[in-house]
């Protein structure tokens, strides 16, 4: 009997330093997911942080609520009224004004886009002659003119002569005469219708000019749809950026968090009633109780957990808010403390699983 | 529900299939759920673009245009459309608006474009200026300076033959009329440069005619550049033809070289000499007149039959 009493001893003494060396495991996971827990609540407390704008204006985040509230200063608060009513005028009033000023754009720029074709083509194939062609057509209409002046008063000579009974002989001076005259006048001829034909050519060029501006106005109007009463529909920038700011910084805390205390959460769960490796963490217990040692410096903010010989305990509580295991990701603590009865009830919870987490209320830290 | 002291029970395993179970349905439902709305998309491109066809061969139609002509250029910007739209877009039937204008209007630019290439190689640059350089007319200004260069000639001749002047006067006209020269071709060649403008600005003319045909061309309509290219050449065939007539009927009846005082002139560089006086010759009547009364009296007698010399 006493044999085997004896002989269970080193059993028993196997069982017991098994059990210490689980708990002393399941200790240290426990604190992992404390300090991620920790770090959520900072990152919370930061992602939750109220500010003040440049303007005097408050945000802050209410718990109670879960909600961020906006406190304008009263001249504030006076614009974004006198804002809103605007743009709810804009949408209601403007907005229909707007859309059939559009309509009205977008034919008055098909309008404009043919008759931009039209003038385009009048521009580069219905150019002005060459001043040269000007020219030759006003010397022309001024040699023609001036023979025809010079024909007409030989003839009204020649009538003369013949009624007053001259010679022949004095009708031919009178042709010679004539033919000299228009020669004389030649270069006068030459010189008005060149000038003529100088002038017309300006003309013709201002004309010319008159097309491009006018190309430049279609053009001007083809382009001019879309950018109508654009400042119609401006929302308070502001503070529209801020909250955008304020949402982006939430998300990506409560993701980066989340991550973290998933994985810790993991780890926990996969020590529970694992024989734990302890050689992996000797060196972290070595520098976790420096950190926890008073004598060293260290800080003992429970709830912590006090190495021991053989064994190792949780010491204080856990204090986290409903609040902040929500936002952090931790919602499987529904009371305050990893031992309520309610722990670990949330987050690997499946109602159509026969998996009954009242089993793991029953775990002894 | 026991009060603690005993090891834990293992639950770690059936834990993590379940999150694997539960993620694995969530993600199984996902898949479907993407799959339906993949499958959904995949249908409004298919209907948009089967819409944006028919618009397009109806748009085409509209015009007056087989679309079957160009079924080629439909597809192929439906197919450049197609392959930009993202699949996740709700709303594909937008990138097809006007899809039929759209290749309306590139496959007109394409027609325009080869059109006004055609012309380009018929309209080479300046070739106002290399049909009609600045010396074509010289040869006909010649003419006519030689012409008009007779007919003053004639004049001293005729003072001449009737003894108004001799050899040396004679000389003494010609060399004035040498001085005159150089002012009638002046006269002359501003005269020839405007004919020239003219023939140029013809065929400028022409090739603006030509162009703007080009650029305002629709789909459908045929284009034939070298009927411009025959335009030039029959213009520029009939501006030469009439290029010695233009210029003459600018000039008239003018005489350019002024003879009323060549007389004067031509008494003043020869020697005194005693001579009937004629007052034709002095008047510059051109003509194989005599010196004698015997003349002066038939020409009374005939002095009719200068009417209508106007």
């Amino acid at each position: 009997m006493i044999g085997a009493a004896l002989g269970a001893i080193p059993g028993i003494i196997g069982a017991i330093m098994q059990m210490n060396a689980q708990k002393q495991a399941n200790d240290i996971s426990l604190m992992n997911l404390y300090q991620q827990r920790d770090n959520a609540q900072k990152q919370f407390d930061l992602a939750t942080a109220g500010r003040t704008d440049v303007y005097g204006n408050k945000e802050s985040f209410d718990p109670l609520t879960n909600q961020w509230k906006t406190t304008l200063t009263p001249q504030q608060q006076a614009i974004t009224d006198a804002q809103q009513a605007e743009q709810l005028r804009s949408m209601t009033e403007d907005a229909q004004r707007a859309r059939d000023l559009r309509a009205r754009q977008e034919v008055r720029s098909k309008e404009a886009g043919q008759d931009y074709e039209t003038i385009r083509n009048q521009y580069l194939y219905n150019p002005p002659k060459s001043e040269g062609a000007y020219q030759d057509e006003a010397v022309t209409d001024a040699l023609f003119a001036q023979q025809d002046q010079a024909r007409e008063a030989g003839k009204n000579l020649a009538t003369l002569a013949v009624r007053s009974g001259q010679s022949s002989d004095a009708l031919a001076g009178i042709v010679n005469a004539v033919a000299q005259q228009m020669g004389k006048g030649v270069g006068g001829a030459l010189q008005q219708g060149k000038a003529q034909g100088r002038q017309t050519a300006q003309q013709e060029q201002g004309i010319q000019t008159q097309r491009a501006n006018l190309m430049k106005e279609f053009a001007s109007i083809m382009d001019d749809i879309g950018g109508y009463n654009k400042e119609a529909f401006n929302t308070p920038a502001d503070m529209a950026a801020l909250q955008k700011e304020q949402v982006n910084n939430i998300s990506s805390a409560l993701a980066n968090q989340s991550n973290q205390l998933s994985s810790a959460y993991g780890s926990l769960a996969r020590t529970a009633g694992q024989y734990p490796d302890l050689s992996g963490i000797a060196q972290y217990l070595s520098k976790f109780g420096d950190a926890l040692d008073t004598s060293k410096g260290g800080t003992l903010n429970a709830p912590y957990v006090q190495p021991g010989v053989g064994s190792s305990s949780v010491v204080g509580s856990d204090t986290s808010t409903p609040m902040s295991d929500r936002i952090a990701g931790v919602r499987t603590y529904g009371g305050s403390s990893p031992s309520d009865t309610n722990a670990l009830t949330s987050s690997f919870y499946d109602p159509t699983s026969s998996f009954k987490t009242s089993d793991w209320t029953t775990f002894n830290w | 529900m026991s009060g603690g002291g005993g090891t834990p029970q293992d639950n770690s395993v059936q834990l993590e299939r379940m999150r694997e179970d539960a993620a694995s349905k969530a993600q199984a439902a996902q898949d479907v759920k993407d799959k339906a709305a993949a499958d959904q998309l995949s249908q409004l491109r298919s209907a948009a673009r089967g819409a944006a066809g028919s618009e397009a061969e109806s748009y085409f139609a509209s015009q007056g245009i087989d679309p079957s002509s160009y079924e080629g250029q439909i597809q192929q910007k439906l197919n450049d459309i197609s392959a930009g739209i993202p699949t996740t877009d709700t709303n594909p039937g937008q990138y097809y608006k006007d899809v039929g204008q759209q290749v309306y209007d590139a496959a007109t630019s394409r027609a325009r474009a080869a059109a006004s290439s055609g012309l380009d190689r018929i309209f080479t640059p300046n070739l106002d200026y290399t049909k009609i350089p600045a010396n074509y007319a010289d040869p006909t200004v010649s003419a006519i300076e030689a012409e008009q260069r007779g007919t003053a000639e004639q004049f001293l001749n005729n003072l001449k033959a009737r003894g108004i002047i001799n050899a040396a006067g004679y000389s003494a006209g010609e060399k004035n009329l040498d001085t005159q020269a150089a002012g009638v071709t002046a006269r002359l060649n501003e005269i020839a440069q405007g004919a020239l403008a003219s023939g140029r600005q013809s065929i400028d003319d022409i090739r603006n005619q030509a162009y703007s045909a080009a650029n305002q061309l629709k789909l459908g309509q045929t284009f034939d550049p070298s009927s411009y290219g025959s335009n030039v050449d029959q213009t520029f065939n009939d501006w030469v033809n009439n290029l010695g007539t233009t210029i003459r009927g600018k000039v008239g009846t003018s005489q350019l070289f002024d003879t009323s005082g060549l007389g004067a002139i031509a008494g003043a560089g020869q020697f005194a000499q005693n001579t009937p006086y004629d007052p034709n010759a002095l008047a510059g009547i051109i003509g194989n007149n005599q010196d004698t009364a015997t003349d002066n009296t038939t020409n009374q007698t005939n002095r009719t039959g200068s009417t209508g010399v106007f």
